[in-house]
């Protein structure tokens, strides 16, 4: 059920006590009505029932822009995938090369946002207020990174490979706010399971995901998932432009987690984020109807984690203190979502806490405790639902 | 602004040719008012340049020192062009409208 007067147009300064942040619904081009953060620079995410299925529809997606020169027309005819840099012979590929000289590709990600669930964070930090809607599960289809790479031939005291797309901001030349570019490692073992995806579930990408190539880095934060990927340039030294070496860090620490203290103290060494914590949803039952006494429900949601395949997915029905294994949907690959269910009969009425944590290949289970950075990154604790079960009689 | 709260229906795209342009509708954009007081005109002419006032509106109250925080990471970081005493002023703007203390809408 939906709440009858508005929610607040803001929260804080608490924690966002809401499973998605509180902004309005809007429409954009080849979306669904998706709620809005910002408009220029685009920023929309995805309410929480569309993650009841393990792939988030196109339509559904959320989008995270940094800067507001964005395309909404793109001519293939001169589009081009430039490879450059320190290679031996630089390759520019149309979208026909693309199809026609490479082998394609598929595989199931998990796309989220490095700053997913930053309104969680206390004290609040700035940046994007999203709740946890700023991910998606998606089947790409495209070509290896390695396969393109070896048109070009990457020389070999390469360091790190940068990638630019169309993503630009009216800001001065050298700045942040001029050209959005992420960098790789060159040693990375992501670069080996990298692709360049034209396809998103099966169709083009929508224009705000991407259109028409992104850079698929499975387990890696979206950050490195380049849209409107234009520019691949090796590098023979590290790549220090603004979107490196000042944003997108996390504190060298377990969890990436620090104080503002630590922080004011300057204390704190940080180095670029990679990977995405292993995390876990509860989608339905989202606590805004009440339940029946004696009545089945299915407790349902995703897990992911970047890490590995979910092994486990455990359910509590009392707030963290007892827990009992889900059944886990169908295996995707380990950096897809896993969709988890568990049955439950609620006999007495009352008010009951729910809560899920995954625990992943590598043995990493979900916290109970917060993490805190100031860029709002790395969320991935113990998720909670509170609903009421009503008597049948 | 946007057509806010109303759905559009895919359009065929009858009109398009069969060539290599591929496009979609302008993008729209939804901008929340900000709040009414001394140096909201200085804001929505200095703090436009680059990404809409929403910028403003979506953040959390946060602390005044804060507020001064990111007007200097505007400016020194990303390059913003803002005299020092529009600066000031944007500041005392954020300030006095979207701190815990102060914010209301
Ligand atoms: C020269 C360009 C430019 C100007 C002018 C500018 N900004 Fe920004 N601003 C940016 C960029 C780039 C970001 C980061 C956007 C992102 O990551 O989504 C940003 C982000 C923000 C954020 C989000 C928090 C953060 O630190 O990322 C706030 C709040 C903000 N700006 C406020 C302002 C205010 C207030 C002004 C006017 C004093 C202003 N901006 C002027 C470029 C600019």
């Amino acid at each position: 059920s939906q709440a009858s007067e508005a929610l607040p147009s803001f929260t804080g300064p608490q924690a966002n006590p809401y499973w998605n942040g509180v902004n309005p619904f809007v429409v954009y081009p080849q979306k669904l009505p998706l709620l809005r953060l910002t408009d220029r620079g685009i920023q929309l995410e995805t309410p929480r029932q569309y993650f009841r299925t393990a792939f988030t529809p196109n339509e559904a997606f959320f989008v995270r822009y940094h800067l507001d020169l964005i395309p909404n027309s793109i001519d293939l005819s001169s589009w081009r995938l430039n490879i450059e840099g320190n290679v031996e012979k630089p390759v520019s590929l149309s979208m026909q090369d693309l199809l026609e000289r490479f082998k394609p590709v598929s595989i199931a990600a998990v796309n989220q946002c490095s700053g997913n669930s930053r309104s969680r964070f206390q004290p609040r930090v700035p940046g994007g207020q999203w709740g946890n809607g700023a991910m998606g599960n998606a089947l790409w289809t495209g070509v290896r990174l390695m396969d393109l790479l070896s048109a070009a031939g990457v020389k070999s005291d390469t360091v790190q490979l940068q990638f630019q797309g169309l993503e630009r901001g009216p800001g001065p030349e050298g700045k942040g706010s001029h050209a959005f570019m992420k960098s790789l490692d060159w040693n990375d073992p992501v670069l080996q399971e990298s692709i360049v995806a034209y396809q998103m579930n099966g169709e083009p990408l929508p224009m705000l995901n991407g259109f028409p190539v992104r850079l698929i880095a499975p387990g890696k934060f979206s950050t490195y998932w380049m849209k409107h990927l234009t520019w691949i340039r090796a590098l023979n030294k590290p790549d220090d432009n603004f979107w490196m070496a000042t944003a997108y860090r996390i504190p060298d620490t377990p969890r990436g987690n620090t104080t503002p203290a630590d922080i004011a103290a300057g204390k704190v060494k940080t180095i670029p984020i990679g990977k995405m914590p292993v995390r876990s949803f509860i989608v339905d039952p989202d606590g805004s109807s009440k339940l029946i006494a004696g009545l089945p429900v299915e407790i349902r949601g995703v897990a992911f984690s970047g890490y590995g395949r979910v092994t486990k997915v455990e359910v509590s029905l009392d707030g963290g203190k007892t827990w009992q294994i889900a059944s886990l949907g169908a295996f995707y690959g380990p950096y897809s979502f896993r969709t988890w269910s568990f049955q439950w009969k609620p006999t007495q009425p009352g008010r009951y806490t729910l809560a899920v944590r995954a625990t992943d290949e590598q043995g990493n289970v979900q916290p109970d405790e917060p993490v805190w950075n100031p860029g709002g990154y790395l969320w991935n604790r113990i998720e909670r639902q509170d609903v009421v079960v009503g008597t049948a009689s | 602004q946007g057509t806010l709260g109303q759905v559009l229906q895919p359009l065929p795209v009858t009109n398009a040719q069969p060539d290599g342009v591929y496009s979609v509708g302008a993008w729209p954009q939804y901008t929340p008012e900000l709040a009414d007081g001394p140096g909201k005109e200085l804001v929505q002419s200095y703090c436009q340049v680059c990404h809409s006032s929403t910028y403003i509106t979506m953040q959390p109250p946060l602390p005044a020192a804060t507020w001064d925080a990111e007007v200097q990471k505007m400016i020194k970081t990303f390059g913003a062009q803002i005299p020092d005493d529009a600066a000031q002023q944007i500041t005392a703007y954020l300030q006095a409208h979207y701190t815990p203390e102060t914010r209301k809408q």
